[in-house]
């Protein structure tokens, strides 16, 4: 009896949290479909601020950039975190839980001080104000998440197989590009998604690094966002969400989300 | 007997697994190194030295005016100064800001964790369709732009917005209530930001817990209650304390929640970084702020973790 009260009291929060994770994001979708000046839902269907959005040469540089930033962010993240889940899952390491803390240690530093910090550095080494500056700044969030997925994979794949490969003739380049690699292929894919949607929706440190030249579309957003309330930012909010949900949607097919709480 | 051999197959495999491993180890030495290096490099060059540099700047005078354009200084290099944080902790308007982020993080991870659980907890009693619906709907936030959350709340939640539209057409309320810039709405956008992590680390730790253990007491004569409230939840224990940590760590950085659907008064450490640095120009000062902030985490966070200790050994 008990329990099946607080049951159906669990069930209802939780009906309640959904609700609320999901209304907001549903909502600004919906609103970036009104004909109206004012935030509103649409009575019909226009597209008027996506035209907005997309002819106005501000946002679509913010575009630009946020895209630009992101595939550095790749080219930074990924490299880096590849080679240490290879040495993490493939050799012996003595300093192996320092190593992990310093790797996964950015991501419990508030954003605002990675930002400023990474704002005076940058300044005094002379890349503040480029695009490389946002895009190392985004890696060291998404460097511990692509090594996490990284080491997750490597480590799933049968040792045998690269020692077969190995006890062939092959040297240990030529073992990883042609056994390992195809066999965490799907892995090293969500990675590079991650490091991906990870610097498309980085908002805090990209706000302290960025200058009238380089501005990521959350940045861009800001303002508006604070003093004018127009459905062109629910128009630009939307094509993040399109770009954040075909991404996941192309991830969800290739692992079983099921994976990230149930243990094999 | 058969079970005999197999086990001592395994041990001996494991035995020569670790003695090649050792071998490799000795052999690889120089390779495991380039392996590392440049994650090294890159953590001490853009991770440890914004660091460092961070605090040197907090240690720099200000540079006074807040002049914008060509010629201004953001703070005065080369000057050594604890200026900074002396006004900081004499100065009431500092004080009570930092004493609002301790305040917040706390409410934030009870909120969270309770919320968290709930969630965490039909995930690991649902079947497979609705635990793989759930899990998308918890982790989609955290794949979806900060802004963009926010941007939903206040279109939803704001004085003209969809809820007070919606009471108003039905006649429920003849003005709209303030549902948005006060304590609520700061610990719910906070709480959605924060909850993707918590619930995966806590339904992470119900799928590790043995389902018979619970069914065992059940079968002694226990109520379900009885089962969760003795069995599974003592189990699940750790993950709560994980989860209130890293959402007080996380609620006590709160930056996009207070700045858009607080008030002045709820403002937070973050925020008077950013506008220390970026309105006022004081880098110096945003610098201070980011450090003592950076000190309360760390302090508050081993000042837990060393409670939570003596707890358990208790």
């Amino acid at each position: 009896m008990i329990a099946r009260v607080a049951w159906a009291a669990v069930v209802t929060l939780n009906c309640l949290t959904v609700g609320v994770l999901l209304v907001p994001l549903v909502a600004s979708m919906l609103v970036s479909f009104t004909p109206s000046e004012f935030i509103a839902l649409p009575d019909r269907i226009s597209f008027r601020w996506y035209e907005q959005f997309f002819s106005d040469l501000q946002w679509m540089d913010a575009l630009i950039d946020t895209l630009v930033i992101a595939g550095l962010t790749i080219a930074i993240s990924f490299p880096i975190a590849l080679l240490a889940a290879i040495a993490f899952t493939r050799f012996y390491l003595r300093w192996r839980a320092v190593v992990n803390t310093a790797i996964m240690l950015p991501l419990f530093v508030p954003a605002v001080i990675l930002g400023l910090g990474s704002l005076t550095f940058h300044r005094a080494i002379g890349i503040w104000g480029t695009h490389l500056s946002v895009a190392i700044a985004h890696s060291l969030w998404a460097l511990p998440l692509v090594f996490i997925v990284l080491k997750t994979t490597l480590a799933g794949v049968d040792r045998s197989v690269e020692e077969a490969a190995a006890g062939l003739g092959a040297n240990p380049l030529r073992v990883f590009l042609e056994v390992t690699l195809p066999l965490v292929a799907a892995g090293v894919f969500v990675a590079v998604l991650f490091a991906f949607i990870i610097s498309v929706n980085e908002f805090i440190m990209s706000l302290f690094l960025a200058t009238p030249d380089v501005r990521t579309l959350p940045v861009a957003i800001w303002p508006q966002i604070r003093y004018l309330l127009t459905p062109i930012v629910a128009a630009a909010s939307s094509v993040i969400i399109v770009i954040t949900l075909v991404m996941l949607g192309i991830a969800a097919k290739l692992v079983n989300i099921r994976h990230l709480v149930e243990h094999r | 007997m058969s079970e005999q051999v197999a086990s001592l197959a395994i041990k001996t495999g494991a035995r020569v697994r670790a003695r090649i491993g050792v071998a490799v180890a000795r052999a690889s030495r120089y390779q495991r190194s380039l392996l590392l290096s440049p994650v090294a490099v890159f953590l001490l060059g853009f991770f440890l030295f914004p660091f460092i540099s961070l605090f040197r700047v907090s240690l720099a005078r200000n540079p006074g005016g807040t002049g914008y354009g060509e010629g201004t200084r953001f703070y005065v290099p080369g000057t050594w100064t604890l200026d900074n944080y002396l006004r900081f902790f004499s100065d009431p308007y500092f004080v009570q800001m930092a004493a609002f982020t301790i305040e917040l993080g706390i409410i934030v991870a009870v909120v969270t964790t309770v919320v968290s659980y709930a969630v965490a907890y039909q995930i690991y009693r649902a079947g497979a369709l609705l635990k793989s619906v759930l899990l998308l709907v918890v982790i989609l936030p955290k794949f979806t732009n900060v802004l963009v959350l926010m941007y939903g709340l206040l279109v939803v939640f704001g004085s003209s917005g969809l809820v007070n539209k919606f009471l108003q057409a039905v006649r429920l309320v003849d003005e709209p209530i303030p549902m948005l810039f006060n304590l609520f709405s700061v610990v719910l956008g906070q709480t959605i930001l924060v909850l993707p992590y918590c619930v995966l680390v806590i339904a992470a730790v119900l799928h590790a817990i043995d389902t018979s253990l619970s069914e065992a007491a059940q079968g002694l004569g226990a109520s379900r209650a009885r089962a969760f409230w003795e069995v599974t939840l003592p189990l699940s224990l750790p993950a709560v304390w994980v989860s209130l940590l890293l959402s007080f760590m996380w609620g006590m950085g709160a930056f996009a929640a207070p700045y858009l659907l607080g008030n002045p008064d709820l403002y937070t450490l973050a925020v008077e970084v950013d506008r220390q640095t970026n309105w006022r120009l004081n880098w110096a000062m945003g610098a201070t702020v980011a450090f003592v902030l950076m000190g309360t985490v760390t302090v508050l966070m081993l000042a837990y973790s060393r409670m939570q200790r003596e707890g358990a050994r208790a």
